[in-house]
């Protein structure tokens, strides 16, 4: 521990008793923890007004004598009015009020459970089995029907567009291209 | 809302509903005032108008701020007891019997010198306590011991709740002063 002492302005003094008293933020007691750590002073500090703290808060309430009590309660002669609402009051407060938050709370305890049991109900086939048989039959035959079309336009699309419209024109113009040349080169 | 003031608002029985605060709070009350007045007759006195003053305006009681209000009755009532019998000067404290009598029990089961310890010591601090200003007792009385929030302070003793933070802080720092005094005495 550092013996040189820390310098204690009043706003540390402040915190150092916020700690102490058990009612400074989180940042302020790691800080003043560290410090006390740290410096001689501030630990001193610290631990008198912890012990202080402990002490005061040790202190209990002073008990109101029973006697005094009794003075005030004859003085408003309370202990002479009859209580005919007592039965009324157990009522309201234990029944009557929480029963609506009891029965709001049951319709909706209801309601979550009714929706929960309707939505897990298995989702059954609306087709018969012979319908579902025809049904893959009429897809196979019309994919059929597309993949021949396809078939049928790659044919046509490798041994006449290809060889006739463009392998024939472009040897012709290549065939030029070297008779050009050649003229060329004899010249 | 606490169920304790659902009950309270809840309840049609005057007196009842009279009994459970008496039984809440008559305790704070009686402690207020005794450090606040320095003398057991006083604080019974004024406490026994509180409870008075409670039954008189508990058709119009806001009980979700019960404590905030019943600690401004005996707050004010307090002041208007120090004003009227003068006694703002300082007086002998007069607390020494009590702390005896909520010893006494223990006195036979426990350490006998440790329980004289224990008594010196929290008899030095209520001492100490009492001997501080109104203004920095009355927020330390009610933080430290009655356990209240800074807004219900402000509310009872009606100030901005900075003063209530720097009169908490000021009765701290002077309640570590006295102790100090006595200590070097």
């Amino acid at each position: 521990m550092n013996q040189n002492n820390y310098n204690i302005d009043d706003s540390l003094l402040e915190k150092i008793i916020s700690v102490a008293y058990d009612d400074a933020n989180f940042l302020d007691k790691i800080k003043i923890t560290y410090l006390a750590s740290k410096y001689s002073n501030v630990k001193k500090l610290l631990d008198e007004y912890k012990h202080t703290a402990n002490e005061v808060h040790s202190i209990e309430l002073e008990e109101f004598p029973n006697s005094s009590l009794e003075k005030v309660f004859s003085q408003l002669e309370l202990n002479k009015e009859k209580q005919p609402q007592f039965w009324s009051d157990i009522y309201t407060v234990f029944i009557k009020r929480p029963s609506l938050v009891y029965s709001l709370s049951l319709l909706l305890i209801l309601t979550i459970t009714v929706s929960i049991f309707v939505k897990r109900e298995p989702n059954t086939s609306q087709f018969s089995k012979e319908e579902v048989v025809e049904a893959d039959k009429q897809t196979r035959e019309a994919l059929y029907i597309v993949a021949t079309i396809f078939n049928d336009a790659q044919t046509q699309i490798t041994e006449d567009v290809i060889k006739e419209k463009i392998a024939a024109p472009l040897n012709q113009s290549l065939g030029i291209l070297n008779n050009i040349i050649n003229k060329e080169k004899q010249q | 809302m606490t169920y304790f003031v659902y009950i309270l608002e809840t309840m049609n029985n005057k007196t009842l509903k009279y009994n459970l605060l008496v039984k809440q709070f008559k305790n704070n009350i009686y402690t207020y005032s005794l450090y606040m007045l320095r003398n057991r007759m006083d604080a019974d006195d004024a406490t026994q108008e509180v409870l008075i003053r409670i039954w008189n305006n508990i058709d119009k009681f806001n009980y979700s701020a019960a404590k905030s209000y019943i600690m401004r009755i005996t707050h004010n009532l307090c002041i208007d007891f120090l004003r009227k019998r003068n006694l703002l000067i300082n007086r002998e404290l007069e607390i020494t019997e009590d702390i005896e009598e909520s010893f006494g029990d223990e006195s036979t089961e426990s350490n006998p010198y440790l329980v004289m310890q224990m008594k010196i010591a929290t008899q030095k601090i209520k001492e100490a306590i009492e001997k501080l200003p109104e203004n920095l007792k009355s927020v330390f009385v009610l933080y430290e011991m009655q356990g209240m929030k800074y807004i219900e302070i402000s509310k009872a003793l009606e100030i901005p709740i900075n003063n209530v933070k720097v009169n908490l802080f000021r009765a701290r720092k002077k309640l570590q002063e006295e102790l100090k005094i006595y200590e070097s005495e």
